[in-house]
């Protein structure tokens, strides 16, 4: 191949023609990106592709049987599946973060309870939510929300409800077309951009070491027909369990210990957890909508309570003693009594675990109630409603 | 969106570019206006172009109307109406708010209190990229003034020049006269992009920013936020990181913007030429942000009187100069005692030439990075406070006690001295000669920053 010379300085330098170069260049970068997106697409830590998957094993789903995956799966789709699901409308639906994530039937006697709970819902959840109560023959009696602060936190920002982005439309289909192809359309580039991220790409990796020995088939979420025990002494590595109602679990062998937790509730709010310390102010925006959300359930019939779900007593005390971020939690209370009042809900307000007779004991980390605590929750929502 | 997030390398830059290719004339003009229009809106707030349409369409009037008019007195008032517009904007936007806390800091002391209304002035929000593109605005009109330059007739030329988006939010200051023409030139000709030049250069900036620059800020900010209780040890690696920090996130951006702007055929000036490797102060700031320098140089240091009107004189006017350019640098009197620092030592040097010409060659390097590195520490700092803080623990204040010391970020700043006080930038040429293997590992790192851009995950499930 010929070579092009050129003077330098005085020297004679050799310039490689442009065109190996850039090939060279423009193969590897696209090449490596290829392989980071196509890794991080094949195992799915960000659960973007297993809408269907999870759709039909949420359908297919028996009392007897727990859905499993050694990373999160998608969560929304499961909720929306299961309210869809003919013949198994609950009375009760408990919706929020996985702080209710613990509330289980055998909390609610005499009643049907479906845990509705997902990571960290945004107010597009429950916007989609909503439509998928409006077009499914299902109606609760009694929704219990809980609302964690992050939820009012405009730098708290969540791309997971795009899973039901078909509901999120529907809900605000008088917003025309053009909106929403440009919803789809911003959705499938944050699918796009996540799959070339550093955190995805790190948990792809770590997923894929520590769960190396049981390639290929733990690449996707299952459904077990074993004791909750018994599944737990067949697995390595820490698992998402989520049970028929709803609710999750963790297995034993991976449960914090209570130094673990102690130091997980004292680092909180230095930890900025949730985003608790970056916290300007309450998005109004949100609270209009989310009081909007409000409404239609309420116009539907069902009795709505309003939960703000106790933390560890430390987590408390750490919340309490910032004066800023305590300035914003009464804020949030306010709000919410604002949002509640005109429409004759009830807010428990069980921040304060003591409040709930809640001990640092009866938590899994800094924000996680753990059963013992999440019954209490129950008894506090089956006393105010019907 | 910066140049450093994928919706800009994946979906800004490749359709722009694509579009660019096809046309050419005003069109071509009016797509790299409009494109940068919308880059600008999209960097910070659709607001912002506001203030830029403001100075740009007064501006171009003005140069108009300086070129036609003959009175010395008229042209004077329209001189003068074009440096307040643009001067007042800065003021209004940038320093406003430190006017008003230093008013109010010093009627404290005097026991009165200042008016809640004032507020409104400490509080504006600073549209991005507004001290460049006002400076930019004002050589042309000065030069005008000057009868240097004609006015240009195309205003979508000039909208252009003000707002293209390679150099308009953090430069290099580009000059009329060095992006007109060849503006002109791409409007009749087309574009015919420099790949080669371009697209590797950008890569360079990329990895300086992204894999170097960002490290070492993740390692020092933390040190930094406590820097008044830091050991000696820990202080000093927290000044060379930010020295390594600055210096490749601001050259790393500029090669970005460079190599940018080959791609559409356009050579913006240089900025940077591997700063810390100067002898002395003065040949740094020959080297430092090289096209602010040239601003400041030929618009406030000679029409100031230079080093025309005698020793004292040139003391004074350099060292206005540098006060000015800290300010212009951030609104802030740490900003200020910068730009101080740096006047001292172009004077000293000054004075002593001679002495320091005598020093061997390692010494004054090594003497000129050492005083450059100190004069960071108000610029990092937050307040004047924290500053003489930070020059306490430098010396010993707290103790030579060193603390949990990083060895990730000792790395990288090893890593980064070494790149700063040794290689060959990448504007120098180096670029003409890389085989086909250094550029796949410019390919690797490059794909390694993509990556590492996206720093937080808005679906990942773990957090909870």
């Amino acid at each position: 191949m010929s070579r092009t010379l050129c003077e330098s300085g005085g020297h004679f330098a050799h310039r490689v023609p442009t065109n190996r170069v850039l090939w060279s260049f423009g193969l590897t970068v696209l090449g490596a990106l290829a392989l980071v997106y196509g890794l991080d697409a094949w195992v799915d830590v960000s659960a973007l592709g297993q809408h269907d998957l999870v759709t039909r094993l949420a359908k297919e789903q028996q009392p007897s049987q727990l859905l499993v995956w050694a990373a999160a799966y998608d969560q929304r789709a499961w909720v929306a599946a299961r309210l869809r699901r003919l013949g198994a409308c609950p009375n009760v639906l408990v919706a929020g973060s996985s702080t209710m994530g613990q509330l289980n039937g055998s909390m609610f006697p005499g009643k049907v309870l479906l845990n509705g709970w997902m990571g960290a819902p945004s107010i597009e959840d429950f916007e989609a939510l909503t439509a998928v109560l409006s077009g499914s023959p299902c109606t609760p009696r009694v929704i219990a929300v809980g609302l964690d602060p992050w939820f009012f936190n405009a730098n708290f920002e969540e791309e997971r409800w795009r899973s039901l982005t078909t509901e999120y439309v529907q809900y605000n289909r008088n917003d025309g077309a053009v909106w929403a192809a440009s919803i789809r359309a911003r959705g499938a580039w944050e699918r796009i951009k996540e799959r070339l991220t550093q955190p995805a790409l790190l948990q792809t990796l770590m997923f894929l070491y520590y769960n190396r020995h049981e390639l290929p088939s733990v690449l996707s979420p299952r459904l077990v027909d074993l004791p909750f025990a018994a599944f737990c002494s067949t697995i390595a590595t820490n698992y998402d369990i989520r049970w028929f109602d709803g609710h999750f679990s963790n297995c034993p062998q991976f449960i914090k210990t209570s130094g673990q937790v102690e130091s997980a509730a004292a680092a909180y709010v230095s930890d900025n957890t949730n985003q608790i310390a970056n916290w300007p102010e309450i998005d109004a925006r949100r609270a209009s909508r989310f009081a909007t959300v409000l409404r239609r359930w309420r116009d539907k019939g069902i009795d709505v309570v309003l939960i703000t779900p106790p933390v560890h007593p430390t987590t408390y005390r750490r919340l309490s003693d910032d004066a800023t971020i305590l300035r914003r939690l009464n804020s949030l209370d306010s709000t919410l009594a604002n949002i509640t009042k005109p429409l004759g809900l009830v807010v428990e307000r069980l921040r304060d675990p003591a409040s709930l007779g809640c001990t640092a004991d009866e938590f899994i980390d800094g924000h996680h109630p753990g059963s013992r605590c999440s019954a209490k929750i129950a008894q506090a929502i089956t006393k105010v409603t019907r | 969106m910066l140049f450093n997030t994928l919706s800009f390398l994946l979906l800004f830059l490749p359709l722009v570019l694509g579009l660019a290719l096809l046309i050419r004339g005003n069109a071509l003009l009016l797509l790299l206006a409009g494109a940068s229009c919308a880059f600008y809106a999209l960097a910070g707030h659709p607001w912002f172009l506001i203030p830029m349409a403001v100075t740009t369409t007064l501006d171009f009037g003005v140069g108009h109307l300086l070129e036609r008019e003959q009175s010395e007195r008229r042209r004077k008032v329209y001189l003068a109406l074009s440096l307040t517009a643009n001067l007042g904007l800065l003021a209004y936007f940038k320093y406003s708010g430190l006017l008003v806390r230093t008013a109010a800091d010093a009627l404290a002391t005097l026991g009165v209190e200042s008016a809640s209304r004032w507020t409104l002035f400490s509080s504006a929000i600073l549209p991005a990229g507004i001290s460049f593109y006002t400076f930019q605005t004002i050589s042309y009109v000065f030069d005008i003034y000057r009868r240097k330059a004609h006015a240009e007739k195309n205003f979508l030329k000039y909208l252009t020049f003000v707002s293209f988006f390679p150099h308009l939010v953090a430069g290099p200051l580009t000059r009329h006269n060095q992006l007109i023409p060849q503006l002109s030139t791409i409007s009749e000709q087309g574009i015919r992009p420099r790949w080669r030049a371009g697209l590797l250069l950008f890569a360079v900036g990329l990895c300086k920013k992204v894999l170097i620059a960002d490290r070492i800020a993740v390692g020092i900010d933390p040190i930094i936020n406590m820097i008044g209780s830091q050991g000696m040890v820990t202080a000093w690696l927290a000044l060379l990181g930010y020295a390594l920090q600055i210096y490749f996130d601001f050259s790393g951006y500029s090669d970005m913007a460079i190599g940018l702007g080959r791609l559409f055929n356009i050579e913006l000036p240089q900025n940077f030429n591997s700063p810390y490797q100067s002898a002395n102060p003065s040949e740094f700031w020959r080297r430092w942000h090289i096209t602010l320098g040239l601003w400041l140089r030929d618009y406030l240091y000679i029409p100031l009187g230079g080093n025309r009107l005698g020793s004292q004189r040139t003391t004074v006017n350099l060292m206005a100069t540098m006060i000015l350019g800290g300010l212009w640098h951030g609104a802030s009197w740490s900003f200020a005692l910068w730009g101080f620092i740096h006047g001292t030592l172009l004077v000293a040097h000054h004075r002593c030439q001679h002495t320091w010409d005598s020093w061997p060659v390692s010494v004054q390097r090594g003497v000129t990075f050492a005083g450059v590195c100190l004069a960071w520490v108000p610029f990092r700092a937050r307040t004047i406070q924290e500053a003489f803080g930070w020059y306490g623990a430098l010396f010993g204040a707290n103790g030579g006690y060193v603390g949990a010391v990083s060895p990730i970020l000792v790395g990288y700043v090893l890593i980064g001295l070494f790149v700063a006080l040794q290689l060959r930038n990448a504007y120098r040429g180096t670029l003409e000669r890389f085989s086909p293997l250094r550029a796949a590992l410019l390919g690797v790192g490059t794909a390694i920053a993509v990556v590492r851009m996206g720093t937080s995950s808005s679906f990942l499930y773990y957090r909870f």
